[in-house]
């Protein structure tokens, strides 16, 4: 009687430690199995040539999917504010209104110390998302500033 | 959706088997060592370890190398099935419980090991066996592992030499 007894028990134990390794063993086996899905697909927000282009020395250069945009050639007479009314675009192909980050990073790498400051403005269609952005010198050759948040609705 | 073997689902095989003859040994404690429950158990959680390597280094280990461990892995659990029908058979000389294990656990997990080995080399190097060639091996090996442990057969081959 004894003997059953201790023969149930260790069946009990042994069957219990088995449920376990194998519930163990199943998961860590699944989770070698899974696997994610990677959707690439191109920007819906992104920068568009203006029609300043090419006109008054500005050329418009745009990186990879048009998400970044390079405007080189800007000139200006000292003690004047020369503007650009339309160098570059932003569009939003999207259906939804999408949000901006905007980073300048400006190199004024002839004559620095000339360079007092550049106003990015967001010619946005709905006057209340219209932003801009001022740019100003800290004596230095290279200048990064903080982003600036826009809406965009579309151009 | 396309459902693929991964190299560690030989090392699962193993920690199945270990655990199957883990619980059979326990119940059969009359014919084997009191010991061997417990060890065929430690067996299966070295099998979980095996598969938690593997997945710890999933980046490091190619898949060469992942199937080959997780074979060996598979062919010791294996090893252990054959070696206690042996046990059975030659050290206990219980001749019926051992064609009774044979063909009820031998047989059957050599055949289901051979079939995923040979549904696996399908899919990685396109190596395909044949439902053919695995149904006319499933019948030799059966045969011949009755016959093997058939005494009257094996005493009349021995008094004919």
């Amino acid at each position: 009687m004894k003997r059953v007894f201790s023969k149930s028990i260790k069946m009990l134990i042994l069957t219990l430690m088995s449920i376990v390794v194998l519930s163990a063993t199943a998961a860590m086996y699944y989770s070698l199995s899974m696997s994610s899905t990677i959707d690439v697909y191109a920007a819906e927000v992104y920068f568009v040539v203006g029609s300043d282009n090419g006109t008054k020395g500005l050329v418009v250069t745009f990186g990879s999917q048009n998400t970044t945009a390079m405007v080189s050639g800007l000139r200006a007479y000292p003690n004047a504010t020369f503007t650009y009314t339309d160098p570059v675009r932003v569009r939003n192909n999207g259906s939804i209104t999408a949000q901006l980050r905007l980073t300048p990073d400006i190199d004024p790498s002839t004559n620095p110390e000339d360079f007092v400051y550049v106003r990015f403005l967001l010619n946005a269609s709905a006057a209340a998302d219209r932003r801009w952005l001022n740019y100003t010198s800290n004596d230095s050759n290279r200048h990064r500033c903080k982003r600036r948040v826009a809406h965009c609705n579309n151009d | 959706m396309s459902f693929s073997l991964l190299p560690e689902f030989f090392a699962f095989l193993g920690v199945d088997i270990f655990v199957a003859l883990s619980l059979l040994t326990c119940l059969l404690d009359d014919h084997f060592p009191k010991t061997l429950p417990w060890l065929f158990q430690a067996g299966a959680i070295g099998g979980y370890v095996h598969i938690f390597i593997s997945k710890e280094f999933f980046t490091i280990f190619g898949d060469y190398m992942r199937f080959w461990y997780c074979l060996l892995y598979l062919v010791v659990a294996l090893a252990n099935v054959i070696a206690l029908n042996a046990y059975i058979a030659v050290i206990k000389k219980h001749w019926t419980l051992a064609k009774v294990f044979s063909g009820t656990v031998v047989f059957p997990t050599l055949l289901i090991s051979g079939f995923f080995i040979s549904n696996y080399a399908g899919q990685v190097a396109e190596f395909y066996v044949s439902g053919m060639a695995l149904l006319f091996s499933a019948v030799v090996l059966g045969v011949s592992i009755s016959v093997l442990l058939s005494p009257r057969i094996v005493k009349k081959y021995w008094k004919r030499r």
